[in-house]
């Protein structure tokens, strides 16, 4: 019987903000404004034509914000999977998912960048 | 010693019981055949696969045809030793080259049920034979706890699920009735149990915010049930222009409840014709319907 190898643990990773992204707080309410994003030419033109944003940016809610207030450099996904799961009732694999959610649609814009945790060979 | 077994999951007629720290990771198959994957923190552990058959298959049979199916996926070499697993059970094992052990259970069931539980992953028998043991099969005609992701509820024969999901914060389940010799289907009942009652529900209350959710032209007729729990008869015009033209409606009953405890909630919805389910909250608590708290690493 094969056994299929196991990379890195995801989770054991910490979330950060990368350098050049500016965090905004608006009211009870987080804006994250990204870097912009390298476009050619024509595709410059396209996306001003289209009044497409110059720098991506995300207005995120109560729950997102509760997550990103917790990113203090030393925090793993595991980790901040826990504390959600405590804080919301949800249960451990629910919570997983909603913070892998979470974080795929910030690193999707460039707004969040994962970093291995001391011990740990898990990639960015 | 005896395994703790607090999880209950009830699916097409079989009623399980699993360790704490299990999940149900897939659904498969339908009432007739299927099959069900255990996890564990996202390893899988053990598949449970079923059979209805007219005729009872025969348990030395089925546990050697899934025994070599076993070897020739794993390369294991059979055990020749046989243990029974209850009344109507066996349970086998296989053993690799460097000694780990894969065991499956075969169980006929007198309600026509044959069942094969299969580990995934090389361990002891001991979880195994405790799980397959635990596992207890309704015949077709009587009423069948559904039990899965949160989702807990005792329906009447002649109830089959279509399809269940689960979402982060979300399972839904779908079930068909069906009568007659053709077996058409008469009325449909969706449940929905949602994370973070308090959030969604908000300030409004939970009759407010569920007549919110109602559908153009619908109108809604109120009763408060006990805890808390609404139920809304709600009426509109029927989407089949012949049936709209003789003055015909379209109706279902909508019933919410909010599980304060694990803040979750629930909405039955039924649809159909004839008289209309009543409430299902159930107490007790099936699979993934608590959020653990024990604070294990799972990492």
């Amino acid at each position: 019987m094969t056994t299929r190898g196991r990379g890195p643990d995801p989770r054991a990773t910490i979330p950060r903000l990368p350098a050049g992204v500016e965090c905004e707080r608006v009211g009870a309410v987080v804006r994250l404004k990204g870097l912009p994003p390298r476009r050619s030419a024509p595709i410059r033109a396209l996306a001003w034509l289209m009044r497409q944003p110059a720098r991506p940016h995300v207005e995120l809610d109560e729950v997102g914000t509760w997550v990103l207030e917790r990113w203090d450099g030393r925090t793993t996904l595991h980790e901040l999977a826990d504390a959600l799961a405590a804080h919301l009732r949800l249960t451990r694999r629910e919570a997983e998912t909603a913070l892998a959610d979470f974080v795929g649609m910030l690193m999707r814009r460039n707004l969040v960048e994962l970093v291995p945790a001391a011990g740990t060979g898990a990639a960015a | 010693m005896s395994i703790p077994l607090p999880v209950p999951v009830a699916w097409q007629g079989l009623t399980h019981r699993l360790p704490a720290d299990w999940e149900v990771a897939g659904t498969y198959g339908d009432w007739r055949t299927g099959s069900l994957l255990f996890a564990r923190d996202r390893e899988p552990m053990l598949r449970v696969s079923w059979q209805r058959t007219k005729v009872a298959a025969d348990l030395q049979r089925t546990l050697a045809r899934a025994q070599r199916r076993l070897m020739k996926e794993t390369g294991f070499a059979a055990l020749p030793t046989v243990e029974a697993v209850g009344k109507d059970g066996a349970l086998a094992r296989c053993v690799g080259r460097e000694g780990q052990e894969m065991a499956l259970a075969v169980r006929v069931f007198a309600t026509g049920v044959t069942a094969i539980w299969r580990q995934l992953r090389p361990g002891g028998p001991a979880e195994l034979r405790a799980v397959a043991a635990a596992t207890v099969a309704v015949r077709d005609d009587e009423p069948k706890r559904w039990a899965i992701h949160g989702l807990d509820c005792t329906l009447p024969a002649d109830w089959r699920c279509e399809g269940v999901q689960a979402l982060a914060g979300l399972s839904r389940g779908v079930w068909f009735h069906t009568r007659g010799r053709l077996q058409l289907t008469d009325q449909v009942l969706v449940l929905r149990r949602m994370a973070c009652a308090a959030r969604v529900v908000g300030e409004r209350g939970l009759e407010a915010w569920l007549r919110s959710r109602l559908e153009r032209r619908e109108t809604a007729e109120a009763e408060p049930l006990a805890d808390g729990a609404v139920h809304l008869t709600c009426r509109r015009p029927a989407r089949n222009w012949w049936r709209r033209l003789r003055g015909g409606h379209d109706i279902r009953h909508l019933h919410a409840w909010i599980e304060s405890d694990t803040d979750r909630l629930n909405i039955q919805e039924w649809k159909g014709s004839g008289e209309p389910l009543a409430c299902l909250r159930n107490r007790a608590p099936a699979q993934g319907s608590t959020p653990p708290n024990d604070g294990r690493s799972s990492g």
